[in-house]
């Protein structure tokens, strides 16, 4: 099985993820971090869509609303356990979306807390050449 | 998802498998529902009236994971749209396959007025099939066969096996017309 790729006529957008000074990946390490496979899954089915999806609107999608959050967008999804998930990071390009942070919210409570503030300092990392990108790949299955 | 674990590696886990499947009813399903209306350039409303739910409901089921949507409310769906609803069980390779070629910018599903003409070519196509059936081609083969040999086919009969191999037609096969023929008339 190989992975989407932006020479295949149907994937439509690059997917970036957020590599810590460290080295930890952002959304590989949340993802691993799921406790059950149903949580894995639904992201996975999830961004396998939205690659292949030109136009990215509401509610996939939607700005954050805040002073310090001007320019960066959320991913959206539920899980089976009716909590929204979410991925937060901007448009580098086009066609090209860099993640930098994955998080839950249940009634206001976030988790990790610190998300919001985390994704303006990665993008701040990012700016100061102190952290680095790399692309996320979504696997097809061929 | 890493590059350590692809699509193949994780599907090898039971669990994991089982809850992709559950995924696409869940996830993959409502993007569907939503391309499927933006393509027929239909509002939430108005999908809303024509499957007799409420405008909330129809915004519901297009977010993903926020609703679990059962087989009468897709029923009700597909009744709105006038199409098909296909449910049936697939091994994983298909399953994975079709979700891989599943395009939804170009997602559109003809209601049933505008598939009729498609039906209609299907309908001439099953016809064409009968052309096949062995039985016919055997049929068609035997008359073929049996039917006296024209004076061009005679003279290639009477020519020298080198000339015959170049030609490389066996007889029977050379005459595709007689068994044309035959078979025109076996299903007419």
């Amino acid at each position: 099985m190989g992975i989407y790729e932006k020479s295949d006529d149907r994937v439509k957008w690059k997917l970036l993820e957020y590599v810590s000074p460290s080295g930890r990946p952002a959304i590989e390490n949340w993802r691993d971090d799921f406790v059950t496979a149903t949580r894995k899954a639904d992201l996975d089915v999830f961004l396998r869509n939205m690659v292949k999806k030109s136009d990215w609107v509401p509610p996939d999608i939607t700005s954050l609303k805040g002073k310090h959050l001007k320019g960066f967008r959320e991913l959206r999804w539920r899980s089976d356990d009716g909590v929204p998930y979410r991925i937060g990071g901007y448009f580098s390009a086009d066609d090209e979306f860099v993640m930098l942070i994955g998080w839950t919210h249940n009634k206001k409570k976030y988790d990790p807390p610190a998300a919001l503030d985390t994704l303006i300092t990665r993008r701040r990392n990012l700016a100061n050449k102190e952290a680095t990108l790399r692309e996320y790949k979504v696997f097809t299955g061929h | 998802m890493n590059t350590k674990s692809s699509l193949a590696i994780e599907l090898s886990n039971k669990e994991y498998r089982d809850a992709f499947v559950a995924s696409q009813l869940r996830i993959g399903l409502p993007m569907q529902c939503r391309a499927l209306r933006e393509s027929r350039d239909w509002t939430q409303p108005r999908l809303a009236e024509a499957a007799g739910m409420s405008q909330p409901r129809i915004s519901e089921i297009e977010r993903p994971g926020k609703r679990k949507l059962n087989l009468e409310t897709l029923l009700r769906l597909a009744s709105a749209y006038d199409v098909a609803l296909q449910v049936r069980f697939v091994p994983f390779s298909k399953f994975i396959d079709d979700d891989d070629h599943l395009d939804l910018d170009n997602f559109r599903v003809p209601a049933f007025e505008e598939d009729m003409a498609q039906l209609e070519n299907l309908s001439i196509q099953m016809q064409s099939v009968h052309i096949l059936r062995p039985s016919m081609i055997t049929k068609a083969l035997i008359s073929a066969e049996q039917s006296p040999i024209e004076p061009e086919e005679r003279n290639q009969e009477d020519a020298s096996p080198d000339a015959r191999w170049e030609n490389a037609t066996p007889g029977i096969l050379n005459r595709k017309g007689v068994v044309y023929g035959a078979l025109r008339s076996a299903i007419s």
